[in-house]
């Protein structure tokens, strides 16, 4: 704590260079005035012994001969020297031998020790003495007395000037250290306005001036340079809290973050306020304020969690807190520890989100998949999913009882190893997984028929994942479908039949019985003959028009001749009937050896063709009967109107009729807009499903 | 006459002043060969001792020996050689006439005419009359006058100092006495 602590640097200077100079003045005059004290004073102790040696030198004789006399005449001569008193020469015995005192000058006593050689000062005066010599015989001394005064004084006189000098100097030391001062103060204390600034504003644009290039130079560079970088890195902090505030503040969980060694809260978002419903201030107060609403259920668990898996970083807890109006949230509680530069935990980040609606939802989606799991495990129907790889994710549902499976049985299988022998299952797996087309098919599984949906599953970029699929167990539904279509089936032959072979029968005996009326009216000449005539005409139109439905309820020649022949006649019966253009179309004989097949793709084909004559307003219809790979392929199409596009909406009886014939044999149908417009029916089976098929079916058809 | 002086001075100072008359003198010998230059030929040798010679009745007593004792002049030692006739005076730098040869002034100034040898003597105008240093007492001090023609003429030089204690004579009075 030095003494001029509290001075400002000016002042400080200015003293600095003030003491140093007149320290350094002070310290040289006063040596300079020893210096001139010791120096006179050895000069006149010199010239005062040498004056001795001389006296001393002269009266050697006049001692040697004993003439005080002429000592004494010696001795006079000091009058000259204006310095000295008085002077004696002494006999060896001590005795005066002879004096000289200045006139007006007290003489001094005698010394002590005349005898001893050399000087001594006294009471402003100056004694030197020195023995006198005879050649080698001592005859005596002399003693000369030099008065002080004189030098005394004129070393008062230097000092005064000194003195005098010293003040002139240090006046001119104090005016040049004011001013030179400024040269080292002025940058610095311009320095330390704009460091006051600073601090006092937090305005960290301001900038240092730079005066010289010198240590205080380079200081204020390093200075400006440092407020610009606490400028940029506020800017940059101020930036990056703004983010973490918006993102924080606007965020709807709770975002903290506590001190670990104090457990002090350091931050909190806002949301605090609203899922806790208590002031942030109360929690940075003691963080225990979070605990104070936890459900007493939760609050044991939730505190262990806190005290042990934080700082493991595992902390991620459900629980409940009871809000003080009675209302329970849902809170999911998340700590993450901080790390500092060392590795060592420091700070906990964490995360509470209010989770009620989710946990609502959750419930609900609970709920509703138990409601859903009870309607699927009683339903007669199975849901699946398949992945990529053919492997079975997901089966359930009531129906899988009836392949003798239960749900879950097959999960983590591959398809080929649950169905070995079964292609059709594959096959159908594979088209949805390939070409992701959603369609509906049936399958037959254990003697048992489902009618199956398959669908593509994809991922959020669109790619087939797997098949999922819904199959419902049809099998009654389909045994009955079968049956009715078979009761029908009998019904129109037999009406057919019925037709051809009773009312045909009868309306030609009738046509005969005409005939003859009209002949013998004619032969009678009446004119009654012409009436009996027309009725003769009409019964033939009436036959051949019974023949004809008789024929179509009974196609007579697909057992004679099979289809190929029976859809010629079914052509031909439109071309004559409805006046339109329809014709066959086969590149290649189709043999078919499936009875009810033949017969359903008949039933198909005339039903097709009567929705072409009463819906499509067309003028050509195409019936083409193909075959590839084993499977036979019926096709009608027309040029008319076309069918509504979403079809599947408004599919009518008819269209439903030739879905159940097609499925009866196994078939598929596809009813589409043709290329060039208009309609196209499309029906194929496999031939060789059929054959197999073949002794099932006979019976009933 | 020694007796008589100590009598009369009782003090120590009167004493000290009234020291035997000779004892003084014998000093006054000693100092006169210190402030003597001799010609650089007489003392031959550093060693040579300088020789104060008495002619005649010594009148010294011990004085002479005990003032001498153990002193030397530029190194060298000083010899008391004592010469009952003139014609035993041999081989001395200093020579004190005696009071008792004060009738043969002459014959010893002339026998030792050119010699390089310093004539002291206490007898009345013992310098005028052709000595080199007369010894005379002025009140109870003992003064002393130098012929410094009879000092030229033996080749000695005498130092300034005691030239300027003494009183200068001639001889010329002295010499239109002798015929």
């Amino acid at each position: 704590m030095h003494p001029f602590r509290h001075l400002s640097i000016r002042r400080k200077l200015t003293l600095v260079i003030l003491l140093t100079s007149t320290i350094t003045l002070v310290l040289a005059c006063l040596s300079s005035i020893a210096y001139e004290y010791i120096r006179a004073r050895q000069t006149i102790v010199r010239d005062l012994s040498t004056q001795a040696e001389i006296i001393g030198a002269n009266c050697n004789a006049a001692l040697a001969f004993n003439d005080p006399k002429a000592a004494q005449e010696t001795l006079g001569l000091l009058e000259g020297r204006r310095g000295i008193l008085s002077g004696r020469i002494y006999r060896t015995d001590g005795t005066v031998f002879a004096e000289y005192v200045r006139p007006g000058v007290e003489a001094p006593a005698l010394p002590r020790d005349r005898q001893q050689e050399g000087y001594e000062f006294k009471g402003g005066r100056v004694r030197a003495s020195h023995r006198i010599f005879f050649g080698r015989d001592d005859v005596g001394a002399v003693s000369l007395w030099a008065d002080l005064h004189e030098q005394q004084a004129s070393l008062l006189d230097n000092a005064g000037i000194a003195l005098a000098i010293m003040l002139a100097l240090m006046v001119l030391s104090l005016f040049l250290s004011t001013w030179l001062q400024r040269f080292i103060s002025e940058p610095i204390l311009a320095l330390a306005r704009v460091a006051r600034a600073v601090s006092l504003k937090k305005d960290y644009s301001l900038r240092v001036t730079k005066q010289t290039d010198d240590e205080i130079g380079l200081l204020a560079e390093d200075f400006n340079r440092m407020l610009a970088d606490i400028e940029r890195h506020n800017s940059e902090l101020r930036a990056s809290e703004e983010r973490f505030r918006q993102i924080a503040e606007n965020i709807r969980g709770v975002f903290w973050m506590k001190n670990l060694a104090t457990n002090q809260i350091l931050y909190v978002s806002p949301a605090y306020e609203m899922i806790w419903g208590r002031p942030r201030e109360q929690l940075y107060q003691s963080w225990h304020d979070w605990e104070v609403l936890i459900h007493p259920e939760d609050q044991e668990r939730v505190r262990n969690a806190a005290l042990y898996k934080l700082i493991r970083g595992e902390y991620d807890e459900v629980y409940r807190i009871v809000r003080s109006d009675g209302s329970v949230r849902w809170i999911r509680d998340r700590g993450f520890p901080i790390r500092n530069d060392k590795g060592q935990i420091y700070r906990i980040a964490g995360i509470a989100e209010d989770v009620t609606e989710r946990k609502q939802a959750e419930a609900e989606l609970l709920e509703k998949d138990q409601r859903l799991r009870a309607v699927v495990n009683s339903a007669p129907i199975v849901v699946f999913a398949i992945n990529q790889q053919g492997i079975i994710t997901t089966e359930e549902g009531h129906a899988l009882h009836d392949v003798r499976t239960r749900p879950g049985f097959n999960v983590g299988r591959h398809l080929t190893e649950v169905f070995p022998n079964n292609t059709k299952v594959i096959e159908n797996i594979n088209r949805s997984l390939i070409t992701g087309e959603e369609y509906t098919t049936t399958v037959e599984l254990a003697e048992q028929v489902f009618s199956t949906w398959y669908a593509p599953q994809r991922d959020e970029s669109g790619n087939i994942i797997g098949v999922m699929g819904v199959a419902t167990n049809v099998t009654e539904r389909f045994q009955l479908e079968r049956q009715v279509l078979d009761i029908s089936d009998r019904e129109q032959a037999r009406i057919g039949q019925d037709l051809h072979d009773g009312l045909c029968q009868h309306l030609v005996g009738i046509a005969f019985a005409a005939n003859a009326l009209e002949e013998t009216l004619a032969a009678r000449g009446l004119a009654e003959a012409a009436a009996a005539r027309e009725i003769t005409s009409l019964l033939d139109d009436a036959i051949s028009q019974a023949r004809n439905t008789a024929r179509g309820l009974y196609p007579v020649k697909l057992e004679a001749e099979g289809l190929a022949s029976a859809l010629g006649e079914l052509a031909a019966n439109v071309n004559s009937r409805f006046g339109l253009d329809c014709r066959l179309d086969y590149p290649e004989p189709v043999p078919l050896s499936d009875n009810a097949a033949t017969i359903q793709l008949y039933r198909i084909a005339q039903e097709a063709v009567a929705n072409v004559v009463k819906h499509a307003g067309a003028r050509e219809i195409v019936i083409r009967l193909t075959r590839n790979d084993g499977r036979v392929s019926l096709c009608i199409s027309d040029d008319g109107v076309g069918i509504a596009e979403p079809m599947r909406n408004h599919r009518g009886m008819g269209l439903n009729i030739m879905e159940y014939r097609a499925r009866t044999v196994g078939g598929a149908l596809r009813v589409r807009r043709g290329p060039e417009g208009g309609t196209e029916v499309t029906c194929s089976i496999l031939d060789r499903v059929a054959e197999r098929k073949d002794q099932n079916m006979e019976a009933r058809i | 006459m020694v007796a008589a002086l100590g009598a009369i001075t009782p003090s120590a100072r009167a004493q000290e002043l009234a020291a035997p008359e000779y004892k003084i003198k014998a000093a006054f010998l000693y100092n006169f060969a210190k402030l003597t230059e001799w010609p650089t030929n007489v003392l031959a040798g550093s060693n040579a001792p300088v020789v104060i010679g008495v002619l005649g009745k010594d009148p010294f007593g011990p004085f002479l020996t005990e003032t001498v004792r153990g002193k030397n002049i530029d190194g060298r030692k000083v010899r008391i050689v004592r010469f009952e006739h003139l014609d035993d005076v041999e081989g001395c730098q200093l020579l004190f006439v005696s009071a008792s040869e004060s009738g043969r002034l002459q014959s010893i100034f002339s026998r030792l005419s050119d010699q390089p040898v310093l004539t002291v003597g206490d007898t009345g105008q013992f310098a005028r009359k052709g000595g080199m240093i007369g010894l005379w007492k002025q009140a109870d001090e003992i003064r002393f006058d130098v012929n410094l023609e009879a000092v030229e003429r033996a080749g000695l030089k005498l130092s300034s100092k005691l030239l300027r204690l003494a009183e200068i004579v001639s001889s010329k009075e002295a010499e239109q006495m002798t015929p």
